[in-house]
């Protein structure tokens, strides 16, 4: 007999719907067939799957069983192929009788004993089912969480494959699982830093707030232990949380690399990655043999953190450049082909010079003009073109740091934040772009309502310091987000000087006298 | 310019990069003249020279004096010896002085006043202002300003002389043809396009090898009636510079730095046995009694009038010295997005700047 059951097969964050059919032919010997392109984790499911049945109370069908998983010319990896392939079995040799079952969707790796196992990527099939029709799923009591916020879907969670087949059949049915909206899911997040430990540095704050109110993307440069890094992890707790598409988008991408903890339901707080210099570029871009997301599509809709920047290689450096660009990663092995958005707000921090004391009023600095302009050529014009925010981060005397008050925490600052981007929602709406960061061309002169006393002001500076067409466009961007903190319609003139400020670092401030 | 033969053989002579100084006199004195060593060239030179130089010689004989004229030509560099209307007389005055000079831009038998500005190329950012204002008092003054090309401060020092609209002398440890290090070209180029000179004693092509630069030094130290040193480390190169001044008979500047900064050391070190103080351009002025306009540039207390009340309150916060942006904020009681704007204010008026590590100071 025939028996077909359903499954996703995920490439990337993106699914298709796979059929696995079983057919069982009586004959004398016991002969098992697996096609339609199973990788090796799908092959060994045989093993898997026939000592679950026999510990399920079922058995592998005499005769012989034929297993295709069709599409035929789809690549299908991992284990999650497991429970389809069991109920098929089991469908087919009649050991079970059930009627709907080509209505589900069935995932879930199996153990020897018959209990259904967490996968990797639930959600990014659970959402692929959903577009392709699919309205029902089982899946393993690990993933359930994971997939609570879906909606339209009808939830069974199974610890077992005997609870799958008691369900199917009628015998025992599992209670859907009561969906939540995504506004249910947000809860108060901890952070492990909230600004009101931060003393001093006013400049320091106010960029990361510009930065977070606008999703610009922010250099720091500072003397060691200026504060940077501690800064820089300030910003998860001031940056508002992901709406309900960035969280569906994020998390997918955090399920088919395998971070969502088995239990855990879908991210509302936007990722936070610190990948350290000395990571390879697959894992910062992405790749491996199956074309795993890296670093740079785990930061969707959040923020990448570079520390000490130049120290990146400067390969590494570059291809950054390029999804700063696109926001869209894409990765191409011999075996696979993956998209993966990537769509993250770049925060770096970087010492001014080789030994980290130019310009510090405590200690000297040891280097020559020749060394710091090597440093710093390590950071290319290109990719610091793409960097709204350059600030200068000044350290705070020890003895300061003890006496003064704590200042603002971050719930204060991630209020002006959300309404901020609220604004900006409201102004780009329709638009690819949702905040000020992400308008790009000639888009920032038209939307950004800027007052004739304030482009006089720019273009003065403009002439000055020689600022490129990107770097003047790079400040109205600034200041229009320090309006949008402000709740200004228009760009006025004292807003558009406090933007110069964050300017580019030029190479007469730091590289010496030339020009 | 058709140089003569004898000229043109002693280029010949000096294009060998692998013949030195001493083994390029040998042959002159065993021949006579560097002439007659070409005239008579044969295989007894290779016991003068060794075998490298003498093989690189003979191969250029072979090309000819015309081909070594026109490949002098074609880097554009010419080439002078005592005597010549070029060839400054200042420097027949030294121990070793050079036999031929390679050199692009203008050169005289009269140099004129001038003065060498040495210093290291590890260099402070208050060491290449320094560098750079004085060297631009002293063009303004029509003083020519010596130095390395190098890094660092000769580099200040070529760039202020230039930015004063003065003449400045670049004298190579490398070949005339061959500017090191490879970034100062176009300042190379500069120098010659505006009246100045670059000049080298070495083979157009020679590469910038160690030895060459303390030999060179004495050059720069010759030229000039003073030295001035700016920031230097012990075992520094400018000392050798500063060695031969004093050999040279010419008198030594120095200018001082922050007692506890590395390149300090040796210009204090230098003033407490008797080199002059530099403090400013005025002060070589006065010292070498050469006249110029003493009186110092007094510093007016300008008061720039129409700031807004929150403009003069950062503006008289500076008015001692340079302060970080906390102390800016802690003195004017501005929070940061107030005090950002009107500091852009005040830099675009070009009443403040802005120096790294985020100090503010008044622009002088």
């Amino acid at each position: 007999m025939l028996a077909r059951t359903r499954c996703i097969a995920l490439n990337g964050v993106h699914g298709e719907a796979v059929s696995v059919e079983a057919y069982v032919a009586s004959a004398s010997e016991f002969r098992f067939t697996l096609v339609g392109l199973p990788d090796a984790a799908v092959k060994e499911s045989r093993d898997r799957v026939t000592a679950a049945l026999k510990n399920s109370g079922f058995m592998m069908p005499l005769g012989h069983t034929t297993l295709n998983l069709s599409p035929a010319d789809l690549r299908k990896e991992g284990a999650a192929f497991d429970l389809a392939i069991a109920l098929a079995i089991i469908l087919a040799s009649r050991q079970l009788v059930a009627s709907s079952v080509e209505d589900a969707l069935l995932i879930g790796e199996l153990g020897l004993d018959g209990r259904l196992v967490a996968v990797q990527g639930a959600l990014a099939m659970v959402m692929a089912a959903h577009a392709a029709g699919i309205r029902q799923v089982i899946l393993p009591l690990g993933n359930a969480r994971e997939v609570e916020a879906v909606s339209g879907m009808a939830v069974y969670p199974a610890g077992s494959l005997l609870a799958v087949a008691q369900h199917l059949s009628g015998q025992m049915p599992i209670p859907a699982q009561i969906q939540k909206s995504y506004k249910e899911c947000l809860s108060e997040a901890q952070f492990d830093l909230d600004l009101s430990q931060v003393r001093g540095q006013p400049h320091g704050r106010r960029a990361l707030e510009i930065a977070a109110a606008g999703g610009h993307n922010l250099l720091m440069i500072g003397v060691p232990g200026s504060g940077k890094t501690m800064l820089a992890r300030c910003l998860p707790g001031i940056l508002p949380e992901m709406t309900q598409e960035e969280a569906f988008e994020t998390t997918r991408i955090h399920s088919v690399a395998g971070l969502i903890r088995p239990g855990s339901g879908i991210m509302t707080q936007r990722p936070f990655r610190t990948p350290h210099h000395s990571a390879s570029m697959p894992a910062l871009i992405g790749g491996g043999a199956n074309a795993k997301p890296g670093e740079v599509s785990l930061a969707h809709n959040g923020v990448l953190f570079l520390d000490e920047m130049p120290e990146y290689p400067r390969s590494v450096l570059e291809s950054l450049r390029q999804r700063l660009e696109d926001g869209v990663t894409t990765i191409s092995r011999v075996k696979a082909h993956a998209a993966y958005p990537s769509r993250f707000m770049l925060v770096a921090s970087m010492n001014p010079c080789p030994c980290g004391f130019y310009g510090s009023q405590t200690r000297p600095c040891r280097c020559g003009s020749h060394e710091i302009r090597k440093y710093l050529s390590r950071v290319s014009g290109p990719l610091l073109d793409r960097i709204d925010l350059q600030v200068e981060i000044d350290a705070v005397p020890v003895e300061e740091i003890a006496q003064r008050e704590p200042q603002e925490g971050s719930a204060a600052v991630r209020e002006r934040v959300r309404q901020a981007r609220a604004i900006q929602h409201q102004r780009y709406r329709g638009k690819a772009a949702l905040t000020n960061a992400a308008i790009t061309g000639k888009e920032p002169e038209k939307l950004a309502l800027l007052r004739a006393e304030a482009v006089s002001i720019l273009q003065q500076a403009a002439k000055r310091y020689t600022l490129s067409m990107r770097a003047y466009m790079r400040l109205i961007r600034v200041a229009r987000t320090i309006a949008d903190l402000a709740g200004e319609e228009q760009v006025g003139m004292n807003t558009m000087a406090e933007a110069i400020q964050f300017r580019m670092m030029d190479g007469k401030y730091w590289g010496g006298m030339n020009g | 310019m058709a140089e003569s033969r004898a000229l043109l053989c002693q280029v010949w002579l000096a294009s060998s990069p692998s013949l030195g100084y001493k083994a390029k006199q040998r042959v002159s004195e065993a021949f006579g003249s560097a002439e007659a060593a070409f005239d008579n060239f044969s295989a007894d030179v290779q016991a003068l020279v060794g075998e490298k130089a003498y093989q690189e010689l003979a191969r250029m004989r072979q090309l000819g004096l015309d081909r070594i004229a026109t490949a002098l030509a074609r880097i554009g560099a010419l080439a002078c010896v005592p005597g010549d209307e070029a060839f400054p007389e200042v420097l027949n005055d030294i121990i070793d002085p050079p036999d031929l000079l390679f050199y692009k831009g203008t050169l005289g038998r009269d140099f004129g006043r001038a003065i060498a500005i040495v210093g290291s190329r590890r260099e402070t950012r208050y060491g290449r202002e320094q560098a750079h204002n004085i060297a631009r008092g002293l063009a303004e003054n029509g003083v020519t300003v010596v130095s390395g090309l190098a890094r660092g401060i000769d580099t200040a020092a070529h760039l202020g002389a230039l930015a004063g609209g003065g003449r400045t002398v670049a004298v190579l440890g490398s070949g005339i043809n061959n500017i090191y290090p490879p970034e100062n070209k176009e300042l190379a180029e500069r120098i010659t396009a505006s009246g100045g000179a670059v000049i080298s004693e070495f083979a157009p092509n020679a590469e910038p090898m160690a030895y060459h630069f303390p030999f060179r030094n004495r050059l720069v130290s010759g030229l000039c009636q003073g030295t001035l040193l700016i920031e230097a480390r012990e075992k520094s190169g400018t000392l050798i510079t500063v060695g031969h001044a004093l050999a040279q008979g010419r008198d030594v500047f120095a200018l001082p730095g922050q007692v506890d900064m590395p390149g300090s050391a040796v210009p204090h070190q230098m003033l407490r046995d008797g080199a002059r103080l530099a403090t400013c351009f005025q002060d070589i002025l006065e010292d070498m009694g050469w006249s110029a306009d003493f009186s110092r540039a007094e510093q007016l207390d300008f008061i720039p009038s129409d700031l807004t009340n929150e403009q003069r309150r950062i503006y008289d916060a500076l008015c001692d010295e340079p302060l970080g942006y906390q102390e800016l904020v802690e003195k004017t009681g501005f929070e940061a997005a107030g005090l950002n704007a009107q500091i852009t204010m005040l830099e675009l008026a070009g009443l403040i700047e802005r120096l790294p590590g985020r100090m503010f100071r008044r622009v002088k």
